[in-house]
């Protein structure tokens, strides 16, 4: 019987690949091919067994793909026909073609890239930026884009990215009710700043500091329960509901 | 149907199939029109085999089934799903000199199924003109089926007044990815017995223990080649549960479904155990658990929800959506499987014609890689079956034995997965 080189285990005559460690097994030549212990493929193709109705993952990947491309490219087909019969041009069609382009692109990059999350979020950044410039573009090339929609997305980003950092904390409780809270009030503060400078030309907070009065104390709260408190809090005790004994 | 039966065809789905099989791996090459024959002498000596699913309003049930099955041909992997909507609850397979039995869990357990596998063998020989004496009357010539063979024990045993039992928490699980739908990876290794009952004898555990323990350090094994960030975040108990035959402890004959698990473990928050320690710790842990009243209390546990009236009133395809969300939720607070279901025999005649036998564990897509043990004359076979990608574990547990002085020898469908 042969023997795996690495693992030093002893194998079947018919195995050419140790199933243990994937090191090629050379074949002993006094042993002949050897009798195969499972059914190769050809084999099992001329069986009845429902496993041959299986696809492979790279087949059912083809068709998932080619099914989403199918009703985008039918809704693409529809607005602008319907565009082009009532106006003889592309005119409000332009919007729905730009967000069903996005649209398409951000789910075969998520499809693609759904094992690498840094891909992913980077081509998603690209997409969504690209979307605000068309539009932009679209209506006219005021500079929005670039002002308000390009800064947004960054700061957009920049919360979700800390907040998942943030989740893969060992202990987790009532710290990520506390990071919401927080991670919430920065998002609405870099909103109201972000567009206050863009009608008005100077940063400030308006609205967002009601905003602010709300969820800042809420996640002191839950930063509290969770950070000074123990694991545990008897809530009888610390607010002194009624005597303890 | 008994619990457990009534539960699975619900849950069942392409990678979740419920399905164990036994192998017989004979001297001589397996005539297929000899196995049909064999089948359908061996089958109505089987009155509790007859049956296959049948789909109700509230609950599958058993309904006879007057056909006499066929026998198919080996596929590339075993215990593969019937069919979108299985109704057969058992499938005979041949290839080669090897003789396999796949038995669907809503039908009967691996001590249940044994009757009858050790039965269709016998009587495949001796159409084969293999003569043997038959003490034990295996192939059931004229005699009449025990009623006792077909009883729902897990009916029988329930006591509302027994307290609940307290559910585990999540355990912990390697990082692997799923091998494609219709792939199942079956390793088995073969051992001498005699060296390995030495081996055991030698650290004072018995078989069970201590491959139970060689397991859990395996999953610890691979626990270690993570990264330091990936092990805080999967440092978890390694909980391996063990099936435990109830059959002797309530002095049963059925060959319904009669088993419960319980749990050993060791906790990968607390640090690395080394092998005596883990050897130490699955010895008490086994001791401990094997109580009657402890067991009856994991039956009540399992009975409880089929009980639940308002689980009862909700029709067969809502109460599937909720039962398969609980099943996930109960299987990941296990992390592998060890069933050992003994030493397997036939009289003289028939056994010089045998080789080995082998028992797959059901595939899960949570608890991934599940190990199933018998042993038949000489020879001990430990199959790991897995739907992991992956074969990390299978590497360290079989190189483990093998660093322990034994002779491990190995066969595996993993060279022939289009992976």
């Amino acid at each position: 019987m042969p023997y795996c080189p690495r693992c030093g285990i002893e194998l079947d005559s018919s195995t050419r690949v140790c199933p243990l460690c994937a090191t090629p097994v050379p074949a002993l030549e006094d042993l002949g091919p050897g009798e195969p212990a499972w059914p190769t493929s050809g084999v099992r193709a001329e069986t009845q067994d429902p496993s041959k109705t299986y696809t492979t993952i790279s087949e059912r990947r083809n068709r998932v793909f080619w099914g989403i491309a199918g009703v985008f490219a039918t809704a693409v087909l529809a607005v602008t026909a319907t565009d082009l019969l009532t106006s003889k041009a592309l005119t409000w069609s332009r919007y729905p073609l730009a967000a069903l382009a996005t649209g398409f692109f951000l789910l075969v990059s998520a499809i693609v890239w759904r094992r690498k999350i840094v891909l992913w979020a980077i081509s998603w950044f690209v997409l969504v930026s690209l979307f605000l410039w068309i539009l932009d573009i679209a209506g006219g090339n005021s500079g929005w884009s670039v002002a308000l929609g390009f800064p947004l997305t960054v700061a957009t980003y920049s919360v979700v990215a800390l907040g998942v950092w943030a989740t893969r904390a060992q202990r987790r409780g009532y710290n990520l009710f506390a990071l919401f809270f927080f991670l919430a009030d920065v998002e609405l503060s870099a909103i109201d700043a972000l567009v206050t400078a863009w009608t008005s030309g100077h940063f400030g907070w308006g609205w967002s500091l009601i905003a602010t009065l709300a969820l800042l104390p809420l996640a002191f709260f839950f930063g509290f329960l969770h950070f000074v408190l123990p694991r545990t809090p008897d809530f009888r005790r610390i607010f002194h509901f009624f005597p303890l004994p | 149907m008994d619990n457990a039966a009534k539960i699975f065809p619900s849950i069942a789905s392409d990678r979740l199939t419920h399905l164990f099989r036994l192998t017989v791996n004979l001297e001589d090459t397996v005539q297929p029109e000899i196995l049909v024959r064999a089948l359908h002498a061996v089958l109505p000596r089987f009155p509790s085999f007859r049956f296959r699913l049948k789909a109700g309003f509230f609950w599958y049930s058993l309904v006879e089934d007057p056909q006499l099955p066929p026998v198919f041909p080996e596929s590339a992997s075993p215990c593969l799903p019937f069919g979108r909507t299985p109704r057969e609850l058992f499938r005979v397979r041949w290839f080669a000199r090897r003789l396999a039995v796949e038995f669907s869990h809503s039908l009967t357990d691996g001590v249940g199924a044994l009757p009858f596998f050790k039965a269709l063998t016998a009587e495949y020989l001796t159409l084969t003109g293999v003569s043997s004496e038959d003490p034990e009357n295996l192939r059931r010539v004229q005699t009449f089926a025990d009623p006792a063979e077909g009883i729902d024990e897990f009916q029988k045993l329930y006591d509302p007044t027994f307290p609940r039992f307290e559910t585990w928490n999540k355990a912990f699980q390697p990082a692997s990815s799923l091998l494609p739908k219709g792939q199942y990876a079956a390793t088995v290794g073969h051992l001498s017995l005699k060296q390995t009952l030495a081996l055991c004898r030698s650290r004072n555990a018995t078989l069970t223990e201590y491959l139970a323990a060689t397991l859990l350090a395996a999953f610890q094994d691979g626990f270690r080649t993570m990264t330091p960030d990936q092990q805080r975040r999967r440092a978890r108990p390694i909980r391996l549960v063990v099936p435990i035959n109830l059959r002797p402890i309530f002095r049963s004959k059925t060959l319904r479904n009669f088993f419960v698990v319980v749990p050993v473990e060791i906790d990968l928050r607390l640090g690395i155990y080394d092998f005596d320690e883990i050897l130490r710790k699955v010895h008490h842990q086994l001791q401990a658990e094997m109580d009657a009243k402890l067991l009856k209390k994991q039956i009540m546990r399992n009975l409880r929800g089929e009980l639940n009236p308002v689980a009862r009133m909700l029709p067969l395809p809502i109460k599937a959506l909720i039962l398969k969300s609980v099943f996930g939720a109960y299987e990941r607070r296990h992390t592998t499987s060890l069933s050992n279901l003994g030493s397997v025999s036939w009289p003289d005649g028939w056994s010089k014609k045998i080789r080995s036998v082998e028992f797959t564990p059901p595939p899960s897509p949570f608890c991934r890689t599940n190990v199933g043990v018998v042993s038949c004359g000489e020879t001990l076979s430990i199959t790991i079956g897995s739907l992991s990608a992956d074969s990390s574990v299978e590497w360290a547990f079989f190189t483990r034995l093998l660093h322990q002085g034994l002779s491990v020898s190995i066969q595996s469908n993993r060279e022939f997965l289009e992976v």
